[in-house]
Protein backbone atom coordinates (compact mmCIF):
# COMPACT_ATOMS: atom_id res chain seq x y z
CA UNK A 1 0.00 0.00 0.00
CA UNK A 2 1.54 3.29 -0.94
CA UNK A 3 1.50 5.68 2.02
CA UNK A 4 -0.52 8.96 2.45
CA UNK A 5 1.52 11.99 1.67
CA UNK A 6 -0.01 14.23 -0.43
CA UNK A 7 -3.72 16.24 0.02
CA UNK A 8 -5.30 18.33 -2.60
CA UNK A 9 -8.04 20.13 -0.13
CA UNK A 10 -10.43 21.86 -1.79
CA UNK A 11 -12.29 24.68 0.23
CA UNK A 12 -14.02 28.19 -0.22
CA UNK A 13 -14.01 28.97 3.31
CA UNK A 14 -10.70 30.65 4.10
CA UNK A 15 -11.23 30.15 7.73
CA UNK A 16 -11.60 26.42 7.22
CA UNK A 17 -9.18 26.26 4.64
CA UNK A 18 -6.64 27.82 6.93
CA UNK A 19 -7.79 25.59 10.08
CA UNK A 20 -7.82 22.42 7.81
CA UNK A 21 -4.24 22.84 6.88
CA UNK A 22 -2.80 23.44 9.62
CA UNK A 23 -3.82 20.31 11.06
CA UNK A 24 -2.88 18.49 8.26
CA UNK A 25 0.70 19.68 7.62
CA UNK A 26 1.60 20.54 11.34
CA UNK A 27 -0.34 18.02 13.07
CA UNK A 28 -0.24 15.19 10.59
CA UNK A 29 3.23 16.32 8.60
CA UNK A 30 0.86 15.81 5.31
CA UNK A 31 1.56 17.91 2.64
CA UNK A 32 -1.33 19.79 1.54
CA UNK A 33 -2.22 22.00 -1.75
CA UNK A 34 -5.12 24.59 -1.12
CA UNK A 35 -7.40 25.14 -4.03
CA UNK A 36 -10.87 27.80 -3.10
CA UNK A 37 -12.93 26.40 -5.71
CA UNK A 38 -13.94 23.54 -8.01
CA UNK A 39 -12.84 25.26 -10.98
CA UNK A 40 -8.97 25.94 -9.30
CA UNK A 41 -8.81 22.24 -8.21
CA UNK A 42 -9.65 21.03 -12.01
CA UNK A 43 -6.77 23.33 -12.66
CA UNK A 44 -4.37 22.29 -10.06
CA UNK A 45 -5.36 19.23 -9.48
CA UNK A 46 -3.37 17.04 -12.41
CA UNK A 47 -0.14 19.27 -11.27
CA UNK A 48 0.39 18.59 -7.94
CA UNK A 49 -0.61 14.85 -8.38
CA UNK A 50 -2.16 14.06 -4.90
CA UNK A 51 -2.42 11.08 -3.00
CA UNK A 52 -5.85 12.11 -1.33
CA UNK A 53 -8.38 14.95 -2.05
CA UNK A 54 -10.30 16.31 0.44
CA UNK A 55 -13.27 18.14 -1.04
CA UNK A 56 -15.81 20.57 0.36
CA UNK A 57 -19.80 19.81 -0.81
CA UNK A 58 -21.22 23.25 -0.26
CA UNK A 59 -19.20 25.78 -2.64
CA UNK A 60 -20.68 28.63 -5.03
CA UNK A 61 -19.82 28.46 -8.76
CA UNK A 62 -18.98 24.44 -9.01
CA UNK A 63 -20.42 22.45 -5.89
CA UNK A 64 -18.10 19.87 -4.34
CA UNK A 65 -20.36 17.55 -6.45
CA UNK A 66 -20.31 18.44 -9.94
CA UNK A 67 -16.41 19.10 -8.98
CA UNK A 68 -16.13 15.51 -8.06
CA UNK A 69 -17.82 14.43 -11.76
CA UNK A 70 -15.01 16.71 -13.72
CA UNK A 71 -12.14 15.62 -11.37
CA UNK A 72 -13.07 11.56 -12.51
CA UNK A 73 -12.79 12.87 -16.20
CA UNK A 74 -9.03 13.50 -15.75
CA UNK A 75 -6.75 10.82 -16.20
CA UNK A 76 -4.06 11.24 -13.99
CA UNK A 77 -6.76 11.82 -11.05
CA UNK A 78 -8.83 9.54 -12.19
CA UNK A 79 -8.59 6.91 -9.31
CA UNK A 80 -7.09 8.92 -7.09
CA UNK A 81 -9.30 8.91 -3.79
CA UNK A 82 -11.73 11.48 -2.64
CA UNK A 83 -13.08 12.38 0.87
CA UNK A 84 -16.04 14.99 1.33
CA UNK A 85 -15.75 17.50 3.49
CA UNK A 86 -19.50 18.68 4.65
CA UNK A 87 -21.42 20.12 7.44
CA UNK A 88 -24.21 18.53 8.95
CA UNK A 89 -23.28 15.14 7.45
CA UNK A 90 -26.36 12.87 8.12
CA UNK A 91 -26.27 8.85 7.31
CA UNK A 92 -28.46 10.09 4.10
CA UNK A 93 -26.08 12.48 3.05
CA UNK A 94 -23.01 9.91 3.45
CA UNK A 95 -24.75 7.29 1.83
CA UNK A 96 -25.46 9.63 -1.33
CA UNK A 97 -21.60 11.23 -1.34
CA UNK A 98 -20.26 7.44 -0.85
CA UNK A 99 -22.50 6.24 -3.57
CA UNK A 100 -20.82 8.60 -6.03
CA UNK A 101 -17.52 7.43 -5.59
CA UNK A 102 -16.40 9.20 -1.99
CA UNK A 103 -14.65 6.67 0.09
CA UNK A 104 -15.50 8.49 2.73
CA UNK A 105 -17.47 11.48 4.20
CA UNK A 106 -15.87 13.94 7.22
CA UNK A 107 -18.48 16.61 8.46
CA UNK A 108 -17.91 19.65 9.93
CA UNK A 109 -17.01 20.98 12.58
CA UNK A 110 -14.23 18.47 12.90
CA UNK A 111 -11.53 18.13 15.81
CA UNK A 112 -8.31 20.20 14.22
CA UNK A 113 -6.29 18.11 16.45
CA UNK A 114 -7.81 14.51 15.09
CA UNK A 115 -8.03 15.46 11.55
CA UNK A 116 -5.12 14.57 10.39
CA UNK A 117 -5.56 10.61 12.37
CA UNK A 118 -8.72 10.51 10.93
CA UNK A 119 -7.93 10.64 7.32
CA UNK A 120 -5.10 8.61 7.80
CA UNK A 121 -7.64 6.10 9.18
CA UNK A 122 -10.02 6.03 6.33
CA UNK A 123 -6.98 5.57 4.14
CA UNK A 124 -5.79 2.74 5.87
CA UNK A 125 -9.28 1.05 5.66
CA UNK A 126 -9.62 2.22 1.92
CA UNK A 127 -6.35 0.53 1.01
CA UNK A 128 -6.56 -3.05 3.76
CA UNK B 1 9.79 24.67 20.91
CA UNK B 2 8.29 21.35 19.92
CA UNK B 3 6.34 21.02 17.11
CA UNK B 4 3.31 20.51 19.03
CA UNK B 5 3.46 23.78 20.63
CA UNK B 6 4.14 25.76 17.58
CA UNK B 7 1.12 24.09 15.97
CA UNK B 8 -0.77 24.68 19.42
CA UNK B 9 0.08 28.62 18.86
CA UNK B 10 -0.73 28.65 15.14
CA UNK B 11 -4.44 27.22 16.26
CA UNK B 12 -4.67 29.39 18.87
CA UNK B 13 -3.50 32.26 16.18
CA UNK B 14 -6.49 30.98 13.95
CA UNK B 15 -9.09 30.55 16.53
CA UNK B 16 -8.23 33.93 17.37
CA UNK B 17 -8.38 35.45 13.79
CA UNK B 18 -11.39 33.03 12.98
CA UNK B 19 -13.19 35.39 16.39
CA UNK B 20 -12.13 38.87 15.06
CA UNK B 21 -14.20 38.11 12.47
CA UNK B 22 -17.11 36.80 13.97
CA UNK B 23 -18.95 39.80 14.46
CA UNK B 24 -18.70 40.56 10.54
CA UNK B 25 -20.43 37.43 9.73
CA UNK B 26 -22.90 38.16 12.19
CA UNK B 27 -23.90 41.44 11.02
CA UNK B 28 -23.74 40.30 7.74
CA UNK B 29 -26.13 36.90 8.73
CA UNK B 30 -28.37 39.28 10.54
CA UNK B 31 -28.66 41.73 7.06
CA UNK B 32 -29.64 38.84 4.83
CA UNK B 33 -32.30 37.88 7.28
CA UNK B 34 -33.71 41.18 7.55
CA UNK B 35 -33.62 41.53 3.71
CA UNK B 36 -35.30 38.03 3.47
CA UNK B 37 -38.00 39.18 5.92
CA UNK B 38 -38.61 42.00 3.68
CA UNK B 39 -38.28 40.37 0.14
CA UNK B 40 -35.75 43.10 -0.60
CA UNK B 41 -31.54 42.99 -0.95
CA UNK B 42 -30.21 40.62 -3.10
CA UNK B 43 -31.52 38.57 -5.96
CA UNK B 44 -31.89 35.61 -3.58
CA UNK B 45 -31.24 36.42 0.15
CA UNK B 46 -32.26 32.72 0.91
CA UNK B 47 -29.79 30.94 -1.05
CA UNK B 48 -27.16 34.23 0.13
CA UNK B 49 -28.47 33.13 3.78
CA UNK B 50 -28.40 29.51 3.92
CA UNK B 51 -25.04 29.10 2.39
CA UNK B 52 -23.36 31.83 5.10
CA UNK B 53 -25.16 29.97 7.88
CA UNK B 54 -24.04 26.62 6.38
CA UNK B 55 -20.57 27.48 6.75
CA UNK B 56 -20.46 29.30 9.77
CA UNK B 57 -21.91 25.94 11.51
CA UNK B 58 -19.12 23.51 10.00
CA UNK B 59 -16.57 26.30 10.70
CA UNK B 60 -17.35 28.02 14.63
CA UNK B 61 -17.12 24.02 15.60
CA UNK B 62 -14.07 23.54 14.19
CA UNK B 63 -13.10 26.40 15.99
CA UNK B 64 -14.04 25.68 19.21
CA UNK B 65 -17.31 27.14 19.39
CA UNK B 66 -19.88 24.30 19.47
CA UNK B 67 -22.51 26.62 21.07
CA UNK B 68 -22.57 28.24 17.79
CA UNK B 69 -22.69 25.33 15.74
CA UNK B 70 -25.32 23.70 17.56
CA UNK B 71 -27.32 26.84 17.24
CA UNK B 72 -27.06 27.67 13.65
CA UNK B 73 -28.12 23.74 12.90
CA UNK B 74 -31.91 24.64 13.45
CA UNK B 75 -31.64 27.47 11.21
CA UNK B 76 -29.87 26.04 8.42
CA UNK B 77 -32.33 23.29 8.23
CA UNK B 78 -35.01 26.02 8.41
CA UNK B 79 -33.51 27.71 5.95
CA UNK B 80 -33.28 24.49 4.02
CA UNK B 81 -37.21 23.88 4.17
CA UNK B 82 -37.43 27.70 2.77
CA UNK B 83 -35.70 26.76 -0.47
CA UNK B 84 -37.26 23.91 -1.09
CA UNK B 85 -40.79 25.23 -0.23
CA UNK B 86 -40.05 28.49 -2.47
CA UNK B 87 -41.35 31.06 0.41
CA UNK B 88 -40.14 33.98 2.47
CA UNK B 89 -40.72 33.22 5.91
CA UNK B 90 -43.98 33.48 7.92
CA UNK B 91 -44.55 36.16 10.39
CA UNK B 92 -44.59 33.93 13.11
CA UNK B 93 -41.49 32.36 11.64
CA UNK B 94 -39.58 35.79 11.41
CA UNK B 95 -39.98 36.08 15.16
CA UNK B 96 -38.97 32.99 15.96
CA UNK B 97 -35.85 33.26 13.95
CA UNK B 98 -34.97 36.56 15.52
CA UNK B 99 -34.95 35.33 18.49
CA UNK B 100 -32.36 32.82 17.37
CA UNK B 101 -30.66 35.49 16.00
CA UNK B 102 -30.48 37.59 19.22
CA UNK B 103 -29.42 34.70 20.57
CA UNK B 104 -26.52 33.98 18.39
CA UNK B 105 -25.31 37.91 19.27
CA UNK B 106 -25.19 36.85 22.73
CA UNK B 107 -23.30 34.25 21.89
CA UNK B 108 -20.95 36.06 19.69
CA UNK B 109 -20.09 38.82 21.88
CA UNK B 110 -19.80 36.60 24.95
CA UNK B 111 -16.83 34.43 22.37
CA UNK B 112 -15.37 38.01 21.76
CA UNK B 113 -15.33 38.60 25.60
CA UNK B 114 -13.24 35.46 25.82
CA UNK B 115 -16.27 34.14 28.30
CA UNK B 116 -17.63 31.29 26.23
CA UNK B 117 -15.68 28.58 27.29
CA UNK B 118 -15.28 29.38 30.41
CA UNK B 119 -18.96 29.79 31.97
CA UNK B 120 -17.18 29.16 35.57
CA UNK B 121 -17.69 32.41 35.77
CA UNK B 122 -21.11 33.54 34.97
CA UNK B 123 -22.15 30.38 37.53
CA UNK B 124 -19.93 31.72 40.18
CA UNK B 125 -22.75 34.04 40.79
CA UNK B 126 -25.51 31.19 41.01
CA UNK B 127 -23.10 28.99 43.39
CA UNK B 128 -22.80 32.33 45.77
CA UNK B 129 -26.53 32.79 46.25
CA UNK B 130 -26.34 29.28 46.97
CA UNK B 131 -24.34 29.11 49.48
CA UNK B 132 -25.58 32.36 51.04
CA UNK B 133 -28.82 30.23 51.63
CA UNK B 134 -27.26 27.73 52.99
CA UNK B 135 -24.74 29.35 55.10
CA UNK B 136 -25.59 26.73 58.22
CA UNK B 137 -25.22 23.70 55.84
CA UNK B 138 -20.94 23.00 55.98
CA UNK B 139 -21.11 19.87 54.09
CA UNK B 140 -22.29 21.18 50.87
CA UNK B 141 -18.98 22.88 49.86
CA UNK B 142 -19.30 20.64 46.96
CA UNK B 143 -22.83 21.72 45.69
CA UNK B 144 -21.77 25.22 45.73
CA UNK B 145 -19.04 24.71 43.18
CA UNK B 146 -20.85 22.32 41.21
CA UNK B 147 -22.92 23.43 38.30
CA UNK B 148 -26.12 22.00 38.07
CA UNK B 149 -26.85 19.59 35.84
CA UNK B 150 -30.09 19.50 33.80
CA UNK B 151 -31.26 17.05 31.08
CA UNK B 152 -33.49 18.36 28.40
CA UNK B 153 -35.64 15.98 26.39
CA UNK B 154 -37.20 17.23 23.55
CA UNK B 155 -37.62 16.28 19.71
CA UNK B 156 -38.19 19.42 18.69
CA UNK B 157 -34.89 20.67 18.24
CA UNK B 158 -35.39 24.35 17.72
CA UNK B 159 -37.27 24.75 21.07
CA UNK B 160 -34.26 22.43 22.63
CA UNK B 161 -31.39 24.57 21.61
CA UNK B 162 -32.87 27.96 22.64
CA UNK B 163 -33.92 26.60 26.00
CA UNK B 164 -30.41 24.96 26.34
CA UNK B 165 -28.87 28.23 25.23
CA UNK B 166 -30.85 30.03 28.08
CA UNK B 167 -29.89 27.37 30.54
CA UNK B 168 -26.65 27.54 29.69
CA UNK B 169 -25.70 31.04 29.43
CA UNK B 170 -27.40 31.18 33.10
CA UNK B 171 -24.81 28.88 34.27
CA UNK B 172 -26.18 25.13 33.93
CA UNK B 173 -24.48 22.36 32.82
CA UNK B 174 -26.62 20.63 29.91
CA UNK B 175 -27.83 17.68 28.24
CA UNK B 176 -30.08 16.86 25.23
CA UNK B 177 -32.08 14.15 23.92
CA UNK B 178 -34.09 13.68 21.28
CA UNK B 179 -36.97 10.70 22.83
CA UNK B 180 -37.60 8.90 25.89
CA UNK B 181 -35.31 6.58 25.32
CA UNK B 182 -32.40 8.66 24.88
CA UNK B 183 -33.13 10.64 28.14
CA UNK B 184 -33.20 7.37 30.32
CA UNK B 185 -29.77 6.31 28.74
CA UNK B 186 -28.32 9.80 29.46
CA UNK B 187 -29.76 10.25 32.44
CA UNK B 188 -28.33 7.24 33.84
CA UNK B 189 -24.59 8.24 32.03
CA UNK B 190 -24.83 11.98 33.37
CA UNK B 191 -26.82 11.99 36.75
CA UNK B 192 -28.53 15.02 36.21
CA UNK B 193 -29.88 17.27 38.96
CA UNK B 194 -33.15 18.16 36.67
CA UNK B 195 -35.04 16.35 33.72
CA UNK B 196 -36.87 18.95 31.87
CA UNK B 197 -39.07 16.07 29.92
CA UNK B 198 -41.67 16.58 26.94
CA UNK B 199 -45.04 14.28 27.10
CA UNK B 200 -45.28 14.19 23.41
CA UNK B 201 -41.99 12.47 21.32
CA UNK B 202 -40.91 9.93 19.41
CA UNK B 203 -39.55 6.79 20.15
CA UNK B 204 -40.39 6.85 23.85
CA UNK B 205 -43.02 9.81 24.89
CA UNK B 206 -42.13 11.24 28.04
CA UNK B 207 -44.72 9.42 30.25
CA UNK B 208 -43.10 6.52 29.28
CA UNK B 209 -40.04 7.37 30.14
CA UNK B 210 -41.27 8.18 33.03
CA UNK B 211 -42.33 5.67 34.01
CA UNK B 212 -39.84 3.80 33.15
CA UNK B 213 -37.77 5.82 35.49
CA UNK B 214 -40.00 5.33 38.28
CA UNK B 215 -39.25 1.60 38.27
CA UNK B 216 -35.15 2.55 38.52
CA UNK B 217 -34.45 2.83 41.95
CA UNK B 218 -31.59 5.87 41.07
CA UNK B 219 -33.50 7.41 37.98
CA UNK B 220 -36.57 7.67 40.78
CA UNK B 221 -34.65 10.14 42.84
CA UNK B 222 -34.46 12.59 40.07
CA UNK B 223 -36.76 15.54 40.20
CA UNK B 224 -38.99 15.60 36.81
CA UNK B 225 -40.28 19.28 34.67
CA UNK B 226 -43.16 17.99 32.55
CA UNK B 227 -43.25 19.96 29.18
CA UNK B 228 -46.46 20.07 27.54
CA UNK B 229 -48.59 21.56 24.82
CA UNK B 230 -52.21 20.30 26.17
CA UNK B 231 -52.46 20.38 29.79
CA UNK B 232 -55.03 18.01 29.77
CA UNK B 233 -56.24 16.88 33.17
CA UNK B 234 -55.17 13.37 32.58
CA UNK B 235 -51.98 13.99 31.94
CA UNK B 236 -51.62 16.03 34.80
CA UNK B 237 -52.87 13.89 37.01
CA UNK B 238 -50.84 10.99 35.85
CA UNK B 239 -47.80 12.30 36.15
CA UNK B 240 -48.63 13.95 39.63
CA UNK B 241 -48.95 10.51 40.76
CA UNK B 242 -45.77 9.63 39.25
CA UNK B 243 -44.03 12.53 41.30
CA UNK B 244 -44.07 15.36 38.70
CA UNK B 245 -41.81 18.53 40.10
CA UNK B 246 -43.40 20.87 38.01
CA UNK B 247 -45.46 21.41 34.42
CA UNK B 248 -44.30 23.93 32.26
CA UNK B 249 -46.39 24.87 29.21
CA UNK B 250 -45.52 25.46 26.11
CA UNK B 251 -44.78 27.56 24.30
CA UNK B 252 -42.99 29.26 27.13
CA UNK B 253 -40.31 31.54 27.31
CA UNK B 254 -36.93 29.95 27.98
CA UNK B 255 -35.65 32.65 30.80
CA UNK B 256 -39.24 32.06 32.46
CA UNK B 257 -38.23 28.14 32.25
CA UNK B 258 -34.72 29.10 33.98
CA UNK B 259 -36.55 31.44 36.37
CA UNK B 260 -38.23 28.34 37.71
CA UNK B 261 -35.57 25.99 37.78
CA UNK B 262 -33.54 28.50 39.83
CA UNK B 263 -36.79 28.56 42.31
CA UNK B 264 -37.16 24.99 42.16
CA UNK B 265 -33.27 24.50 43.51
CA UNK B 266 -33.36 27.42 45.93
CA UNK B 267 -36.34 26.08 47.21
CA UNK B 268 -34.70 22.63 48.03
CA UNK B 269 -31.72 23.93 49.22
CA UNK B 270 -33.99 26.03 51.96
CA UNK B 271 -34.45 24.11 55.33
CA UNK B 272 -38.36 24.47 55.71
CA UNK B 273 -38.96 26.44 59.09
CA UNK B 274 -40.99 24.78 61.33
CA UNK B 275 -43.23 26.41 64.24
CA UNK B 276 -41.26 27.75 67.43
CA UNK B 277 -42.47 26.20 70.16
CA UNK B 278 -44.78 23.34 70.89
CA UNK B 279 -48.52 23.24 70.51
CA UNK B 280 -48.76 26.50 68.56
CA UNK B 281 -49.17 25.80 64.55
CA UNK B 282 -49.05 28.22 61.89
CA UNK B 283 -52.75 27.53 59.78
CA UNK B 284 -53.40 29.16 56.41
CA UNK B 285 -57.19 29.46 55.96
CA UNK B 286 -58.38 29.76 52.67
CA UNK B 287 -61.84 30.79 51.73
CA UNK B 288 -63.61 33.62 50.09
CA UNK B 289 -65.80 34.41 52.17
CA UNK B 290 -64.26 37.34 54.36
CA UNK B 291 -67.50 35.86 56.82
CA UNK B 292 -66.73 32.15 57.10
CA UNK B 293 -62.95 32.44 56.89
CA UNK B 294 -62.79 34.87 59.52
CA UNK B 295 -65.16 33.28 62.45
CA UNK B 296 -62.51 30.19 61.51
CA UNK B 297 -59.60 31.93 62.59
CA UNK B 298 -60.94 33.57 65.41
CA UNK B 299 -62.02 29.96 66.87
CA UNK B 300 -58.47 28.76 65.78
CA UNK B 301 -56.39 31.98 67.25
CA UNK B 302 -58.47 31.55 70.57
CA UNK B 303 -57.25 27.58 70.85
CA UNK B 304 -53.76 29.64 70.43
CA UNK B 305 -52.01 29.15 66.44
CA UNK B 306 -50.88 31.54 64.40
CA UNK B 307 -53.28 32.44 61.33
CA UNK B 308 -52.57 33.35 57.90
CA UNK B 309 -55.83 34.00 55.30
CA UNK B 310 -55.77 34.07 51.93
CA UNK B 311 -59.13 34.53 49.38
CA UNK B 312 -58.10 33.08 46.76
CA UNK B 313 -56.04 29.92 45.95
CA UNK B 314 -53.38 32.49 43.77
CA UNK B 315 -53.34 34.99 47.56
CA UNK B 316 -52.62 31.32 49.41
CA UNK B 317 -49.46 29.76 47.27
CA UNK B 318 -47.92 33.18 47.71
CA UNK B 319 -48.55 32.94 51.69
CA UNK B 320 -47.85 29.84 51.98
CA UNK B 321 -44.94 30.33 50.46
CA UNK B 322 -43.49 33.50 52.65
CA UNK B 323 -44.82 31.31 55.68
CA UNK B 324 -44.90 27.70 55.09
CA UNK B 325 -47.56 26.45 57.00
CA UNK B 326 -48.32 23.46 59.35
CA UNK B 327 -51.89 23.09 58.11
CA UNK B 328 -54.02 24.57 55.27
CA UNK B 329 -58.20 24.73 55.51
CA UNK B 330 -59.01 25.46 51.95
CA UNK B 331 -62.14 25.87 50.38
CA UNK B 332 -62.99 24.65 46.75
CA UNK B 333 -65.00 26.93 45.57
CA UNK B 334 -63.22 30.15 44.98
CA UNK B 335 -62.26 32.92 41.68
CA UNK B 336 -59.20 33.23 40.43
CA UNK B 337 -57.92 29.67 41.52
CA UNK B 338 -60.06 27.14 42.85
CA UNK B 339 -59.22 24.36 46.04
CA UNK B 340 -58.39 21.82 43.89
CA UNK B 341 -56.22 23.68 41.82
CA UNK B 342 -54.43 25.33 44.17
CA UNK B 343 -53.90 21.79 46.29
CA UNK B 344 -52.44 20.40 42.50
CA UNK B 345 -49.68 23.82 42.77
CA UNK B 346 -48.44 22.72 46.25
CA UNK B 347 -48.47 19.03 45.67
CA UNK B 348 -46.01 19.74 42.94
CA UNK B 349 -44.03 22.54 44.87
CA UNK B 350 -41.39 20.70 46.79
CA UNK B 351 -41.92 23.92 49.57
CA UNK B 352 -45.22 22.96 50.02
CA UNK B 353 -45.78 19.34 48.67
CA UNK B 354 -46.04 17.75 52.79
CA UNK B 355 -48.18 20.19 54.15
CA UNK B 356 -51.58 19.04 55.40
CA UNK B 357 -54.86 20.21 53.89
CA UNK B 358 -58.13 20.24 55.28
CA UNK B 359 -60.79 20.72 52.28
CA UNK B 360 -63.87 22.62 53.37
CA UNK B 361 -66.60 21.41 50.47
CA UNK B 362 -69.80 21.86 49.65
CA UNK B 363 -72.79 20.03 48.14
CA UNK B 364 -71.74 20.68 44.62
CA UNK B 365 -67.99 19.96 45.04
CA UNK B 366 -68.06 17.19 47.52
CA UNK B 367 -67.79 14.26 44.56
CA UNK B 368 -64.58 16.39 43.32
CA UNK B 369 -62.45 16.50 46.62
CA UNK B 370 -63.32 12.42 46.92
CA UNK B 371 -62.44 12.30 43.15
CA UNK B 372 -59.28 14.12 44.29
CA UNK B 373 -57.81 11.74 47.29
CA UNK B 374 -54.49 11.34 45.16
CA UNK B 375 -53.21 14.69 46.38
CA UNK B 376 -53.30 13.81 49.47
CA UNK B 377 -56.40 15.35 51.91
CA UNK B 378 -56.15 15.20 54.94
CA UNK B 379 -59.46 15.42 55.83
CA UNK B 380 -62.72 17.29 54.35
CA UNK B 381 -65.36 19.23 56.24
CA UNK B 382 -68.55 19.72 54.88
CA UNK B 383 -70.37 23.32 54.54
CA UNK B 384 -72.38 24.61 56.48
CA UNK B 385 -70.27 24.10 60.04
CA UNK B 386 -70.26 24.93 62.89
CA UNK B 387 -66.58 27.02 63.24
CA UNK B 388 -65.96 25.63 66.49
CA UNK B 389 -66.76 21.96 64.99
CA UNK B 390 -63.62 22.76 63.48
CA UNK B 391 -61.11 22.29 66.31
CA UNK B 392 -61.20 18.76 66.96
CA UNK B 393 -60.58 18.05 63.17
CA UNK B 394 -57.83 20.12 63.36
CA UNK B 395 -56.14 18.62 66.15
CA UNK B 396 -56.60 15.18 65.14
CA UNK B 397 -54.86 16.44 61.65
CA UNK B 398 -51.86 17.88 63.48
CA UNK B 399 -51.39 15.62 65.67
CA UNK B 400 -51.50 12.83 63.21
CA UNK B 401 -48.93 14.68 61.15
CA UNK B 402 -46.46 15.03 64.41
CA UNK B 403 -46.23 11.32 65.11
CA UNK B 404 -45.13 11.07 61.50
CA UNK B 405 -42.81 13.39 61.57
CA UNK B 406 -41.52 11.70 65.16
Amino acid sequence: MSSLERILLVEDDPDIQDVAKLALEAIGGFNVQTCSSGVDALEEGPKYDPDLILLDVMMPGLSGPETYVELRKIETLRNIPVIFLTARAQQADVDHYKSLGAIDVVSKPFDPMTLASTLQTIWTDHHV
Amino acid sequence: MSDAEESNQKLEALNKAFLEKMPGHLEEIQKLWGDLGKGSGEDNPAEALRMMVHKLLGSAGTFGFKEISDLLEPFEAFLNLLMSEERGPTEAEILQHDELITSFRVLVEKAVAGKLVETAEESEGQARTNSDESSDDEEDVTVRVRKKRILVADDAILLRKRLVLAMKSSGFDVFEADHGRAAIAMAKKKDPDLILMDVMMPQMDGMEALQAMRKDAILNQIPVFMMTGQNTMEDVKKAMEMGVQDFISKPYQPDDVVKRINEFFRKRNRVVPTSGFDGVNRILVVDDSDLLRKRICICLEEDGHMLLEAGNGHEALEKAHEFVPDLVLMDVMMPVMNGLDTLRRMRMDPLLSKVPVIMLTSKNTIDDVRAASHLGISDYISKPFDPDSVLPRVHKCLARTKSRKN
